[in-house]
């Protein structure tokens, strides 16, 4: 049993009162320490498809499943727990929260989960991995934006979850940070992570195991 | 509790990051919090007033001059210093009528603000030994004859360091104090007649006549009645017209629902401004949480992504509420207190009404009831601005919010 699986997968949008599918019929699964690649033109349905593998959208019709059970048969605080504990997600554009420091943007998933924070080692081990050392203690408008996407893959990586979605993570890098994270999600899907990457950047596609092409809201593998 | 407390701290995180919008937000409890305490406060102060009022009047009916109805108000109800003077006679006439249970005279002058006097404050001489207005009020009796040379003071007159009250150059003891009345007796100072008859001497050895103090006991200002059980007032007043001529009545019943309407009319107002005011504090903590919380909408996505549940947002965003809407209900209450106690006397004197400040707890109350009031609406407007969020799917309230 895969640890994520969607089946025949549709959301439908209306357009000036046209209905058309973003994402259409779309059957995929990842398991644990798969790298997954998907590259595809904007407006392909990448980012709608991400939403609706994590929950943060519902499918006109079709299945999610985590670890076999529906996410449709899942209450939100439960949900809300499977999205800080074991699926982390990267959305486009900046996510850290303006009020809280680096640092604390990095563990307030610990803060809201109830877990035990990681140690003081781990937070450096990532931060350094990531060059952002130096700037746990800034706030989020102190940052680049190339700082707050690398600062938002920490908050991410940093308590090695079952699986990372990540939407065009290295869209605001430059080529070293690009490579820096992609060794990252590489390393950590190595040590039994599922990542799934959605990228415009081909050069980077090497790094995943698995590639997949979107056109049109229809998901096929790439050969 | 973990979860109050990691909320509590994330709401005041997100108040001190956005200090003008809290402000804003803030200022809304404020004007909530303060016109509830300060209404409150006056209200309560009107009504014990007008209680206090009704409990210490004594008298069912006051004969006066014809011409000092005005003058004998003033002295009751503002304590405006005034004197005014009919012939004992009418005192004489009044002794033997039907439905007269007890009667007794007074005589009205004045002290002057200048150096011969402590202050000036309306002077009343009366005759302990038929009165029934003043003795049963004294509050605090500081030696137990008011006889030879001593007086009782009104509760807002202040003796000397020495203990005594200085009028016309002379210095007389103070034997007693009297309770709050509410009414203008708390500004007055009493005495018996021979003490009147020392002062009015010392007052004409300075150049004040008020009478001829030789011939003082010829005059009294007002003559105070208190009608039997049964005894139609209508009845009585038309008794004594016949005894006596250039007389007005006064009748407390009558004096006290004046001011009971005088009183109503500024309790509608100070209701309306008061509803206006906390209407216009609930909309606005609503509009601006709405307003702020829509900005915000990316957050809340965020916040979504990271795992946290709908249950959890409400309880983020109901800590800014409670935080906000008791800061600014707190700050309310201080304006309020710095309003309403220092300025006491001047809200007493503009209102022209009998006005007495509630006891401290009933202060305590009317505060903490403000205050609450607006932590209900901070967590209220907080909570309802939140719900809209919360329910959207994540993905649109994402897109939203960029």
């Amino acid at each position: 049993m895969a640890f994520l699986e969607a089946r025949k997968l549709v959301k439908e949008y209306k357009r000036r009162g046209v209905s058309f599918r973003a994402v259409d019929d779309i059957d995929f699964s990842i398991d644990t320490g798969d790298f997954v690649m998907i590259e595809g033109e904007s407006g392909s349905g990448k980012t709608t498809f991400l939403n609706l593998l994590t929950g943060l959208t519902e499918p006109t019709s079709g299945d999610v499943l985590i670890s076999g059970k529906p996410l449709k048969d899942i209450g939100d605080e439960e949900l809300s727990k499977i999205r800080n504990q074991k699926i982390k997600y990267i959305p486009q554009g900046e996510s850290l929260l303006s009020a809280l420091t680096v640092r604390e943007n990095i563990l307030f998933p610990y803060t809201v989960g109830g877990l035990e924070k990681p140690s003081p080692e781990r937070l450096l081990e990532v931060s350094d991995k990531l060059g952002i050392t130096d700037l746990l203690d800034e706030y989020p408008s102190e940052l680049s934006g190339g700082e707050m996407r690398r600062a938002t893959i920490a908050r991410a990586v940093i308590n090695k979850p079952s699986l990372i979605i990540a939407d065009e993570p290295t869209g605001s890098l430059d080529s070293a940070n690009t490579s820096r994270v992609m060794e990252i999600f590489k390393n950590i899907a190595s040590e039994g992570t599922a990542v799934i990457v959605v990228t415009h950047q081909k050069e980077t596609l090497g790094y995943a195991s698995k590639v997949y092409g979107m056109e049109q809201g229809s998901l096929k593998e790439a050969v | 509790m973990s979860a109050i407390k990691e909320s509590f701290g994330f709401g005041i995180r997100n108040i001190r990051k956005r200090p003008y919008r809290s402000f804003c937000l803030m200022l809304a409890a404020v004007i909530g919090s303060y016109a509830l305490f300060v209404g409150l406060a006056l209200k309560a102060s009107l009504n014990n007033g007008i209680g206090r009022m009704q409990e210490r009047m004594g008298a069912d009916l006051m004969i006066v001059p014809e011409s000092s109805e005005i003058e004998a108000r003033n002295i009751l109800l503002t304590g405006e210093p005034e004197f005014f003077y009919m012939d004992v006679s009418v005192a004489k006439a009044v002794a033997d009528i039907e439905g007269v249970e007890c009667a007794t005279s007074q005589f009205y002058f004045t002290s002057l603000s200048s150096d011969c006097c402590s202050t000036r404050v309306q002077l009343i001489a009366f005759d302990p030994d038929t009165d029934f207005v003043i003795n049963p009020w004294i509050d605090e009796r500081v030696t137990s004859d008011v006889a030879g040379g001593s007086v009782i003071i009104g509760s807002e007159v202040t003796s000397l360091s020495n203990g005594k009250v200085k009028f016309y150059g002379s210095e007389y003891t103070v034997a007693g104090k009297l309770g709050e009345t509410a009414t203008g007796l708390d500004h007055s100072v009493f005495m018996t007649r021979d003490t009147m008859h020392e002062i009015l001497n010392d007052a004409k050895d300075k150049g004040y006549q008020f009478l001829n103090p030789e011939d003082d006991s010829s005059w009294v200002s007002t003559v105070l009645i208190r009608v039997t059980g049964d005894a139609d007032i209508t009845e009585v007043e038309k008794e004594i017209y016949k005894n006596a001529e250039g007389i007005k009545f006064i009748e407390t019943d009558k004096l006290i629902s004046d001011v009971t309407v005088k009183l109503g009319s500024v309790e509608n107002i100070i209701n309306v401004t008061l509803t206006v005011l906390l209407v216009f504090s609930f909309l606005t903590m609503i509009l601006f949480f709405s307003v702020i919380f829509h900005e915000r909408k990316k957050e809340f996505a965020v916040l979504r992504i990271l795992g946290t549940s709908s249950r959890r947002i409400c309880l983020f965003s109901l800590t800014e509420g409670i935080t906000i809407g008791a800061a600014g209900g707190i700050a309310g209450l201080i304006l309020g207190i710095l309003t309403v106690f220092p300025f006491n006397h001047y809200i007493e004197n503009s209102l022209d009404v009998p006005y007495l400040m509630p006891s401290a707890l009933a202060v305590i109350l009317y505060g903490l009831a403000g205050v609450l009031v607006t932590t209900i609406f901070g967590s209220v407007s907080s909570f309802l601005s939140t719900l809209s969020l919360t329910h959207a799917e994540t993905y649109y309230t994402m897109r939203a919010g960029e």
